[in-house]
């Protein structure tokens, strides 16, 4: 809890956010720039950092969101880095773009193949035709909550969206970009449902990368069985694992929300596909995360008066291997259940410890939002530290110093 | 009927020793010395000391009288000059408890009718084909169902009413010898024999649930691959003392209950499935009712399907009825007309309490195949759980467990155990939940498999109660501090972070 009496700002009318400002005894303002943390929606934050609108941030001011998060969270940029980084890792041989024998990236390969639309439509249909059974997801890059998502497995489906403004799911312009993934058809499935992982990740600073990972996240369950049946294809419930579209299914049950623990799910999958596996899996997420983070490092605008809180989705299948689905900037703060309540409230109390510690103000020395030296700060573990060259990958014994693999 | 295990091939034996016989040239070995030989190459020396262990373990080791006597006179014609014990099943040697029991029977039975009448069906029917014939009464919502009690058979309730009813016939009542809530002076175990018994948890050792450092799970692992590999159950049995790695459980405790999952199991299980299709018992409904409630909790919602399966699937079961190692109560017979009677209602001899699915759900972390669950879930329920709601004068039975505790508080912190007593608080009724539940639905689950190693590893259900007891002295100054009925309520209301195995350390072996 900080001893001085900081002003905060907040765009969302969420519990978990207010509650953790007044029980700090932090005061609420409402103006434009007096605040010194500033709890704010991507819009505003466009607005501030726009050169005709904003202005620069002072020395005892945090926002939420880096400047230019979007390269990170829109499907597409992301993708588009993520190609970029893994293109210039093999070109000056760094290890991270190592391969195994069958040729396939040991570490890079963290995203199912994926097209950004219409740019890429070509390259799509060649790699649509060497297999035609294959499903395909597409998705809208600018918009959340499943909103916009459907399946296509027939390239005429995809024609009409190309030559029509209506499409037969829901109506879209034409301006919108969209991305095209190959739809993990083989998900882990658990009591017959499909799930994804929602992981919390704090960054404090780009250059040099500073990463804290939330040791409680939660699997997202559909209410209703999977199938990849074609069939159901039009069935959202069943493949997306939102909770917008799971609250439509009349399985909804609010007790739970349709969300199970991370560590439940670990304990789960340690006794039931043991524990190399698991322990291989989670060695993976946290690769996921290391190098989504590393491939835009270089284009993010670092400054130091942000930090941004992410909500990661993983998806794992059912050789245990996850792979990523996208980061969201604004992971939502609405409670679901009582656990979930509780969740999100610890998170933001631990974000608040790690940005804006107890000295925070008083100390004229530390600015910004990158202040904190600890390992870890309640249920956030420090999971990637570049500032003293150290690195440290959590959990792991095998990093012999060179920070080489990692750059 | 599941015959129990595979017995040892005679045949496969007889040929096995043909063959090094034909093999060996040189006859001049002898066949007293080759025949020790080709049975340890087959494994069948262990296979037959696994079998011997099942025997005496089903006999509770003879080391009950009882037991040891009625083997002696199995096969004796005329028992009329025998003892009571013998002619009647489950004999129970205290008249006190005798009446309870009756008493219980009765109360269950009158229970089971009132709940066959709220659902509007008979005991057994079977069930309508393919929707053509329309049922004469139609189902009923049971939601709309006016007195909740019809909606069970019985709850940790009624059978914490019916613990505390039994009386002792011959006390004087001239001192008052416990504190506690139970009447019954049935003898508990003192502190030192505790200490003897549960000596594998002392904080000398290292604990799965308390040492969980890479080289000794690394090292417990390897032993428990070891041990598998030997076959030889008893030395499971005791490895399981320390704790169990979450992924060796379900093969550690396949092995242990004689689990072998061979084609024979899965038509077992097959064959009920096809019970539970052509038939429907009218406990079915409440159970599945039930069901709804028991899944509003955030760690089991998921395997919904395979709770309300196996549930469904463990009332048809008739081997539970044979290896049950005590009964919660009499079986009902379910008759045609008028006197024909055709069999146990339900067939596995053992009517639910409210909620009884929930004693599934921590199982379906074992395995992801619903056949390893239910096996492994029925022999659980067989030599424990049935235990917890049993009314008898069993060391184990729910009165002496809730006894145990009581003695336990009593011993460990009287001050605190007189001062409960003085604010009119009965520690018994906090705990009871929790005994009776075997702290499913209390604790987190890789805590609850701790406590299941140990269950299982020294095969008691005494752990439950003392770990009770545990988490009562570790509280025991915000107890002291507690001022009124809410302020202790709230002390115990959530159970998810305690950590089992260092709680039963300290209480075992450190705490004077």
């Amino acid at each position: 809890m900080s001893s001085s009496k900081l002003r905060w700002k907040s765009d969302f009318d969420k519990q978990c956010i207010i509650h953790n400002f007044e029980k700090r005894g932090w005061s609420r303002c409402t103006s434009d720039d007096d605040w010194n943390i500033y709890w704010a929606n991507v819009w505003n934050v466009k607005q501030i950092f726009n050169p005709d609108t904003g202005h620069r941030l002072g020395e005892t001011q945090l926002l939420n969101h880096f400047p230019n998060h979007y390269e990170l969270t829109r499907k597409d940029l992301m993708v588009k880095n993520i190609k970029r980084y893994k293109k210039d890792m093999e070109k000056e041989n760094n290890p991270i773009a190592s391969k195994d024998k069958e040729g396939n990236y040991v570490y890079l390969d963290i995203i199912p193949i994926t097209y950004i639309l219409p740019g890429d439509y070509t390259l799509f249909v060649e790699e649509f035709r060497k297999n035609k059974n294959a499903m395909w997801i597409m998705k809208p890059c600018g918009r959340a909550q499943g909103k916009g998502i459907f399946l296509v497995n027939k390239l005429n489906q995809l024609k009409k969206w190309a030559t029509c403004s209506k499409l037969p799911f829901q109506t879209l312009s034409l301006k919108e970009s969209y991305v095209i993934s190959k739809y993990v058809e083989n998900p882990l499935l658990i009591g017959g449902r499909k799930f994804d992982l929602r992981l919390y990740v704090l960054v404090t600073s780009y250059r040099p990368l500073k990463v804290w990972y939330y040791n409680i996240g939660f699997a997202r369950f559909c209410n209703e069985k999977y199938t990849a049946d074609i069939a159901e294809l039009d069935n959202m419930t069943i493949h997306l694992t939102n909770v917008a579209i799971q609250k439509q299914s009349e399985e909804y049950n609010d007790k739970h929300g349709g969300k199970w623990n991370t560590n439940n799910l670990r304990f789960y999958l340690e006794m039931t596909h043991g524990k190399t596996l698991t322990d291989k899996c989670f060695e993976d997420i946290y690769n996921i995360i290391t190098v989504s983070l590393k491939s835009v490092t270089s284009v993010m605008i670092n400054d130091k008066h942000c930090f941004e809180c992410y909500g990661y989705d993983i998806l794992i299948d059912d050789d245990l291997k996850p792979c990523l689905i996208e980061v969201n900037a604004s992971p939502s703060l609405t409670a679901t259940s009582e656990g979930d309540r509780v969740l999100k409230m610890g998170l933001l109390n631990d974000v608040f410890n790690i940005v804006a510690p107890n000295d925070w103000l008083d100390d004229s020395s530390k600015h910004g939002s990158n202040t904190c030296k600890e390992r870890s700060v309640g249920s956030f573990s420090l999971l990637l530290d570049e500032s003293g060259g150290e690195d440290r990958g959590k959990k792991n014994n095998k990093k012999t110093g060179g920070t080489a693999l990692w750059r | 009927m599941n015959k129990s295990r595979t017995p040892i091939h005679s045949g496969t034996f007889k040929k096995a020793v043909k063959d090094e016989l034909v093999k060996k040239k040189d006859i001049n070995e002898d066949l007293n010395s080759l025949i020790p030989k080709i049975m340890n190459n087959h494994n069948l020396d262990t296979q037959i000391k696994n079998k011997v262990q099942e025997i005496m373990e089903k006999n509770r080791y003879f080391k009950d009288n009882i037991t040891v006597a009625k083997n002696q006179f199995k096969d004796c014609v005329d028992c009329s000059f025998l003892p009571a014990f013998y002619k009647e099943k489950d004999f129970e040697p205290l008249e006190s408890v005798a009446n309870a029991k009756k008493i219980w029977n009765e109360q269950i039975k009158y229970k089971a009718n009132v709940v066959a009448r709220t659902v509007r069906k008979p005991f057994i029917s079977a069930k309508a084909k393919g929707g053509k014939d329309v049922p004469e009464v139609p189902p009923i919502d049971l939601k709309e169902v006016d007195d909740p009690s019809c909606m069970f058979i019985f709850d940790q309730n009624t059978l914490f009413d019916s613990v505390l009813k039994v009386n002792s016939i011959n006390y004087a009542g001239v001192m008052n010898l416990t504190w506690g809530s139970v009447k019954l002076q049935l003898q508990t175990m003192s502190v030192k024999e505790m200490r003897k018994k549960f000596n594998e948890l002392n904080v000398t050792l290292r604990q799965i649930g308390v040492d969980d450092e890479k080289s000794f799970i690394d090292e417990r692992l390897l032993q428990g691959d070891k041990l598998l590999s030997k076959d030889f159950r008893p030395l499971l049995i005791n490895y399981a003392r320390r704790g169990v790695p979450p992924s060796l459980r379900c093969r550690v405790y396949k092995k242990i209950f004689n689990i072998e999952m061979n084609p024979r199991d899965y038509e077992y299980y097959k064959s009920l499935n096809d019970h539970f299709s052509k038939w429907d018992l009218c406990i079915d409904d409440i159970c599945n009712f039930d069901t709804n409630e028991v899944i509003n909790d955030e760690k089991y919602f998921i395997f919904q399907d395979f709770i309300v399966q196996v549930t469904n699937l463990f009332f048809r079961d008739t081997w539970v009825l044979e290896n049950m190692r005590s009964k919660p109560h009499a079986t009902l017979t379910a008759i045609i007309g008028l006197d024909k009677e055709v069999g146990p209602f339900p067939p596995n001899g053992v009517l639910p309490c409210k909620h009884f699915s929930k004693f599934v759900c921590p199982f379906c972390y074992i395995s992801t195949s619903p056949e390893d669950i239910y096996f492994i879930f029925r022999a659980f329920y067989a030599k424990y759980i049935c235990q917890l709601h049993s009314l008898n004068s069993d060391s184990q039975g729910i009165i002496g467990l809730c006894k145990l505790f009581e003695d336990l508080l009593q011993t460990y912190e009287p001050e605190v155990f007189y001062y409960l007593n003085q604010m009119g608080i009965n520690p018994l009724k906090t705990a009871f939940p929790w005994i009776f539940n075997m702290f499913i639905g209390y604790l987190e689950v890789s805590e609850l498999f701790l406590l299941f190693d140990r269950i299982i590893g020294f095969d008691t259900v005494e752990i439950i109660p003392i770990l009770a007891a545990a988490i009562f002295v570790y509280r025991s100054t915000l107890i002291a501090n507690c001022t009124s009925q809410e302020e202790f309520e709230e002390l115990f209301y959530d159970l998810s972070q305690i950590k089992v195995i260092p709680l039963l350390q300290h209480f075992l072996f450190l705490a004077s």
